[in-house]
């Protein structure tokens, strides 16, 4: 096993990583940056290391730098947590070369997955159904447009390299079709240094299901069921959910039995997620292949049991994997909002701020993979994503009300997020009934505004205001709402005095 | 006192606090809670005391006092402003140019996205404050524009 893992990642994922690394009693190493000395994953480590200033390029994304690092302080294996270096070929080839494991995938899983032109290629000569497209090399403008003919409308515009909506469009008319693809390949090209776009039939109302994957170095592909995160605002998720409403028992072993091919027809090895679209008459089609920990592995973990990132570390350290796919289940159901720093409002537009503080939950099975305390700013220089809160209980319908009443608990003080949003979508009758696709956010926009706080609920919250203001004593922040800060202390004081 | 509610302006009178709760009246209107109930809210405060956030039913309230900064100067309802800190990637419209509600004046760029911003009404564009590459704050006033049918 691994004597010293090394972190390059930061905020609730370098949390994570630290979790399973203590638990199996393995050293590791956090690194952070100069606006980063406050946050909590800048002293999580046994050791932790300032990288200093500068762009992402200078620290999180130095890979030579990463790798002089990793050998001065005797480092084995490297986590890469999600996106930064997780899925970069030539960072895995580096580490291999410098005979330092990358826990993850081979480089050649990383290359194949990592460009849709080639992975569809794969997934059509193994058998795995894709959506119609063009996926070549040839990219003229005209003959492309005449390949989006051939798809028939709707039609999208998707960069090869990309991820997370960056060089997406959607043309709904062949007039917008020109002006679209210019717009795609320049956002590609900025965003992955590669202008390269695919074109593809656009499903109407699909759904993101996706199956956790996990193998070793010895053969053994499992899988650890499926997630639905169908629920996403700008084309990155926002709620995700297992198991998925969609999914009776036969498309379930289906889809699942599907991603085990594919791990095994590419000799993969660690975690991945097959991702597809899930379209209304129940046909799946392979999106793609993400080689690395997703964000929301939490939910497979509360409903399986399994510790996904102590998995990872054992294949990667070379372990077979101890569990047969016999033994994994699902048992109940779990969930996960992801907690933005943005306006919903306002078109899901970023906010900064300071957090004041960060309240926490009182309920059982409650999960909060959060990446921020009191203090902490939160800036424009990295994602808006602040934390993740999972829930877990018997059935879907439980584990709605319960994440309903954690979100009225969990809040970060002091600037705008998507808190009360979240609320909004849950609530919602179409969600309850599991009726999703990935244009929710959009069709039952009118149904999602914010609802009027009446006089008296503002009046209260003047008062919360007035009383939390007179009464908050000598210390920075304050908060009502654990016991032991409750004001009353300070009411007493102040009569004292 | 004048205080700011998520933005609204909201006329405010404590008339008692005791240990039991406060009574005040917000615009007029008298209520009353008690210590107990406001307790248990969830509520935050800045560090110099001024800006507070409280969950009310789950909602979000953002109150701090009215201010001479906060008071007045608000833009004008339909004014397009950066919707946060960024770059002005690529300005595509000129002053002087007739435009139709919806239609893409400039593209901003922040967190690796492009953000259009779009004409909030139809008009005559006045003036594009910004040039191409400059960096700018969030809420501020990108482009100056002119209603159609107003001289």
């Amino acid at each position: 096993m691994f004597k010293k893992i090394l972190i390059a990642n930061r905020a609730e994922i370098a949390l994570r990583v630290v979790k399973s690394c203590k638990e199996m009693n393995i050293a590791c190493v956090t690194i952070y940056t100069d606006i980063e000395k406050d946050y909590p994953h800048a002293s999580a480590g046994d050791e932790s290391i300032c990288l200093g200033d500068g762009p992402l390029s200078d620290t999180y994304l130095n890979q030579d730098r990463l790798i002089a690092l990793a050998k001065e302080l005797g480092v084995d294996a490297i986590h890469p947590g999600y996106g930064l270096l997780s899925e970069n070929p030539s960072f895995a080839q580096k580490l291999a070369t410098n005979n330092i494991t990358l826990i993850g995938p081979s480089a050649e899983n990383m290359l194949l997955m990592g460009d849709k032109i080639a992975s569809k290629a794969e997934m059509e000569r193994i058998g795995v159904p894709t959506i119609p497209g063009y996926h070549g090399a040839n990219q003229d403008s005209a003959f492309l447009l005449e390949q989006a003919k051939k798809v028939g409308l709707p039609v999208m515009i998707k960069a090869s390299a990309g991820g997370g909506g960056k060089g997406m469009r959607i043309v709904k008319s062949f007039d917008e079709f020109s002006e679209a693809l210019t717009s795609a390949k320049s956002e590609a090209l900025k965003s992955f240094s590669d202008e390269n776009v695919l074109i593809e039939r656009y499903i109407e109302t699909p759904r993101h299901i996706e199956v956790q994957v996990m193998s070793d170095s010895h053969g053994n592909h499992l899988h650890f069921f499926e997630r639905e995160c169908s629920i996403q605002r700008r084309h990155q998720k926002i709620i995700e959910e297992s198991p998925s409403p969609a999914l009776d028992s036969d498309l379930r072993s289906r889809i699942c039995a599907s991603a085990v091919m594919i791990t095994k027809s590419i000799n993969y090895q660690g975690a991945g997620t097959v991702e597809y679209i899930l379209d209304e008459n129940g046909a799946f089609f392979f999106l793609e292949m993400n080689t690395r920990l997703q964000v929301e592995h939490p939910i497979t973990e509360m409903v399986t049991g399994v510790d996904l990132v102590r998995q990872q570390i054992e294949v990667a350290a070379g372990g077979k994997l101890n569990l047969t796919q016999n033994e994994i289940s699902q048992r109940g159901h779990a969930l996960e909002v992801r907690i933005y720093a943005e306006d919903p409002d306002n078109n899901f537009m970023p906010s900064i701020g300071t957090i004041w503080d960060v309240t926490s939950s009182s309920l059982n099975g409650v999960r909060f993979d959060n990446g921020f305390v009191a203090g902490n700013e939160v800036t424009i220089n990295f994602d808006p994503m602040l934390s993740k809160l999972i829930v877990w209980d018997s059935n879907r319908e439980n584990a709605i009300s319960k994440m309903n009443i954690c979100l009225d608990e969990v809040a970060y003080l002091g600037f705008k997020t998507n808190r009360e949003y979240l609320k909004r979508v849950l609530s919602s009758k179409p969600f309850k009934a599991g009726n999703i696709t990935t244009n929710f956010i959009r069709d039952y926009e009118k149904e999602l505004v914010k609802v009027e706080l009446s006089e008296e609920a503002i009046a209260k919250g003047i008062a919360t205001y007035l009383y939390t203001k007179r009464f908050s004593g000598g210390s920075e922040v304050k908060q009502v709402h654990s016991k032991k800060q409750t004001p009353w202390s300070y009411l007493n004081n102040f009569r004292n005095i | 006192m004048k205080l700011l509610v998520n933005g609204s302006e909201k006329d405010v009178f404590v008339s008692e606090w005791s240990e039991q709760g406060v009574k005040l009246a917000v615009d007029g209107v008298t209520y009353s809670f008690t210590t107990q109930e406001l307790s248990k809210m969830v509520s935050g405060i800045s560090t110099d005391k001024k800006k507070g956030h409280v969950l009310v039913h789950g909602q979000d309230l953002f109150i701090e006092p009215l201010s001479k900064k906060n008071c007045g100067g608000a833009l004008e309802a339909g004014a397009m402003i950066s919707p946060m800190p960024g770059k002005i990637f690529k300005v595509i419209k000129v002053a002087g140019q007739e435009v139709k509600k919806g239609e893409t004046i400039l593209i901003m760029e922040a967190m690796k996205m492009e953000h259009p911003v779009k004409a909030s009404r139809d008009g005559k564009i006045l003036e594009i404050i910004f040039n191409e590459g400059q960096q700018v704050d969030g809420g501020v006033e990108l482009v100056s524009l002119k209603p159609a049918g107003k001289e």
